[in-house]
């Protein structure tokens, strides 16, 4: 019983992670309909931005978070501005290959900037444990879990209830429309670059206060890209689902399946594997995923 | 007076023919009067770019050494680095153009195993002998006339690391967290053998995908199947994830792992957490008063860059050792060749090579006609988090599991 609850709690802080990535495509992809492939680059340069204030300029870590933050938003609402202004409207294969390229570009500039060798930041939370019975638990966990949850619940309410979040949504849905009905349809779009980013910038401190700040880091963005997809690319709490489904399948599948052996066939790391089955699965049964809506046109 | 002339013309054209051709006979590639042509093929560009400027600068020291001192039969080496990437199309690559261009005599280094595999049927068609480093064990066994490798292989190392628990505590748990690749696999291979030779077993093996670094499901898995020691075969940065997992779970659970773990940077990524972390390794650690050490640092002092390489507290320090390893095999194989320098000569020069004296620095060199392999000893290391360095506990020795 111990061991389930920990593979779940491990699977949550994984999966928080994820959703909050994921949370980041769907603000990006319901504001602007673009498909941003870069997400997990700009996760990586938000941690790496965190580890230089926090680690080679020994600033507190809150502060290289808020710092990280804050240059994160920068970061979104300039690549708005220098790369997807005059994108918008144009074919989705153009713009998902824009961000692909955006993709190379923002990993070969900070290798330049800060090498291709692993670092490690030292978070509050980090090497301490909270011991429930025999169940122990890394402060880091809980505070990624739970910093997660207060953010997503926010998330949430923004865009149901603000009047900003429901311009966002209705740009998403009819830029020209909503132009007329006076929404500022560039200066919407900038902000779900700058919260699309600072969100993706948050995921990266708690993925590199779980591991390390390292380039390939990065890829984490193609496993918050599957959860938004189960998801649904137009829901924030399929995003938030999406993403808590991989984190523990992968958590279950690693403690099960991996290297398990059936005869003389010998399971390999199937962690990954059993995380993108499940996403082909339900895509097969739901092809907008779970809480996706299928468009219907009127003719 | 005709006869006589188109006789003469007959003899003479004989003459010439054999000895152009006993000119052709002599011509080797890679090989002159003066100097030999060596290849050094590492990653400058690729995933493991961190590897190819130690091992670089090794070879250079050494062959600067080398000419210093008049060279070997009369030739000084010419060094050619190239960089491999790593992968095997880039390997393959670097190896062509070194072989079919530069015109090499032989390879004295590869970085990587899946590229030395790629490049061998080259290496074998052109007649260059080839040192690779990598998951190595398939390259001596069953063996290849023109591979050898100076090295103490990831097999060897693995059968040591398990035999080095189950002597300490016979009825140690031991659980295997492995690189889920040709890497990983050769030392799950050795952990199982040794674990059987010694009538144990593996309690758990659990395996990863390259570049991994959440290791909380493997270390549940560990924990789970109640192991008190855990056999790493991974790269510094997935040991340095283990360890901080490790201190996550509160558990204190012995670790011993592989030579490519033994940096300093694993102090920089874990700090005091790295105390008491094993592994098993060829190579001295540069602090040790060692002759082989000492030698190789004066070497240093002398021709490279000691304030960039071995005094440098963050140095790769294993890969140049690893580098000095390979080239000194090398230039023995060469000296032993003579003179008269051929692949074939290189091959018997190399297989001549009985204990060659690396004064504790990696274990003794010895090849011969059915071992192509130098050496099958290694080290115990126990990282000493204050210190922040790596001290011997055990040294050298082969594993009693047959190799």
């Amino acid at each position: 019983m111990e061991k389930i609850i920990e593979i779940l709690i491990n699977g949550l802080s994984t999966g928080a992670i994820y959703a909050l990535l994921a949370l980041g495509f769907v603000l990006i992809f319901k504001s602007t309909g673009i498909i941003n492939f870069a997400q997990g680059e700009l996760a990586m340069v938000g941690a790496f931005v965190c580890y230089s204030f926090a680690m080679l300029m020994n600033l507190p870590y809150i502060l290289a978070v808020l710092i990280a933050l804050v240059i994160g938003a920068l970061l979104g609402s300039v690549v708005d501005l220098l790369f997807f202004r005059r994108m918008v409207g144009e074919p989705m294969f153009s713009t998902i290959m824009v961000t692909v390229g955006l993709a190379s570009i923002v990993t070969c500039i900070s290798g330049i900037i800060w090498g291709h060798d692993v670092h490690s930041i030292q978070s509050p939370f980090t090497d301490k444990t909270v011991a429930m019975g025999n169940l122990v638990i890394s402060q880091g966990t809980l505070y990624t879990i739970g910093l997660s949850i207060v953010l997503i619940i926010l998330f949430i309410l923004f865009f149901n209830r603000s009047l900003l979040g429901i311009a966002m949504k209705g740009t998403a849905e009819d830029p020209d429309t909503a132009g007329l009905m006076g929404v500022n349809v560039k200066k919407v779009h900038m902000l779900a670059w700058a919260i699309g980013t600072m969100v993706a910038v948050l995921a990266g401190i708690f993925l590199a206060e779980q591991s390390f700040v390292r380039l390939s880091m990065s890829h984490t963005g193609i496993k918050a890209m599957a959860a938004a997809i189960l998801g649904g690319m137009e829901s924030i709490g399929g995003a938030i689902l999406g993403g808590v489904i991989i984190g523990v399948v992968e958590g279950l599948a690693a403690n099960y399946l991996s290297g398990m052996e059936l005869g003389d066939f010998h399971f390999g790391d199937i962690k990954d594997v059993a995380a993108f089955a499940i996403m082909i699965i339900v895509l097969m049964i739901r092809p907008h995923g779970i809480f996706g809506k299928e468009k219907v046109e009127r003719v | 007076m005709k006869t006589r002339i188109v006789v003469s013309s007959f003899i003479l054209l004989g003459a010439l023919c054999l000895m152009a051709g006993g000119t052709w006979a002599k011509e080797v590639r890679g090989v002159t009067d003066t100097e030999v042509k060596i290849g050094c093929l590492v990653d400058l560009s690729g995933p493991a770019k961190y590897g190819g400027p130690p091992i670089a600068q090794a070879f250079k020291d050494c062959v600067a050494w080398v000419n210093d001192n008049g060279g070997i039969n009369g030739r000084k080496i010419n060094l050619v680095v190239e960089d491999n990437g790593i992968m095997p199309n880039t390997t393959m690559k670097a190896a062509r153009k070194i072989i079919l261009k530069d015109g090499v005599f032989a390879i004295g280094f590869n970085l990587g195993s899946a590229g030395a595999s790629a490049i061998l049927p080259l290496c074998e068609e052109n007649e260059v002998v080839l040192m690779p480093h990598g998951a190595n064990k398939k390259f001596f066994y069953p063996g290849n006339k023109w591979v050898f490798v100076p090295h103490t292989v990831q097999y060897s190392m693995a059968c040591r690391a398990v035999e080095y628990i189950l002597e300490k505590n016979p009825k140690a748990r031991i659980g295997m967290i492995y690189q889920d690749d040709g890497f990983g696999r050769e030392g799950l291979e050795g952990a199982r053998a040794a674990a059987k030779f010694m009538k144990s077993k593996l309690v758990k093996e659990a395996p990863y995908k390259m570049g991994t670094m959440d290791f909380t499901p493997h270390m549940n898995a560990m924990k789970e199947a109640n192991v008190d020691t855990i056999v790493l075969w991974t790269y510094l940065p997935q040991s340095a994830s283990v360890i901080k997992q490790k201190v996550k779970m509160g558990w204190d659970v012995t670790l011993i792992s592989n030579n490519t773990t033994g940096v300093p940077p694993l102090f920089a990524l874990v700090g005091e957490n790295a105390d008491g972390y094993m592994l098993v390794t060829p190579f001295a650690p540069v602090h040790t008063d060692v002759p082989g050490v000492k030698r190789i640092k004066e070497i240093n002092k002398k021709y490279g860059d000691p304030k960039k390489t071995l005094d440098n507290p963050m140095y790769p320090d294993y890969l140049y050792l690893a580098g000095w390893g390979y080239i000194e095999a090398m230039v023995e194989g060469l000296k032993k060749a003579g003179r008269d320098l051929t692949p074939d000569s290189l091959v018997k020069g190399l297989e001549s090579i009985r204990d060659y004296n690396m004064g504790g620095l990696c274990p003794n060199i010895t090849f011969g006609p059915k071992r192509h392999v130098s050496s099958f000893s290694s080290l115990v290391l126990r990282a000493d988090g204050k210190a922040k360095r790596f001290n011997i506990i055990d040294g050298f020795k082969e594993p009693k599991t047959p190799q």
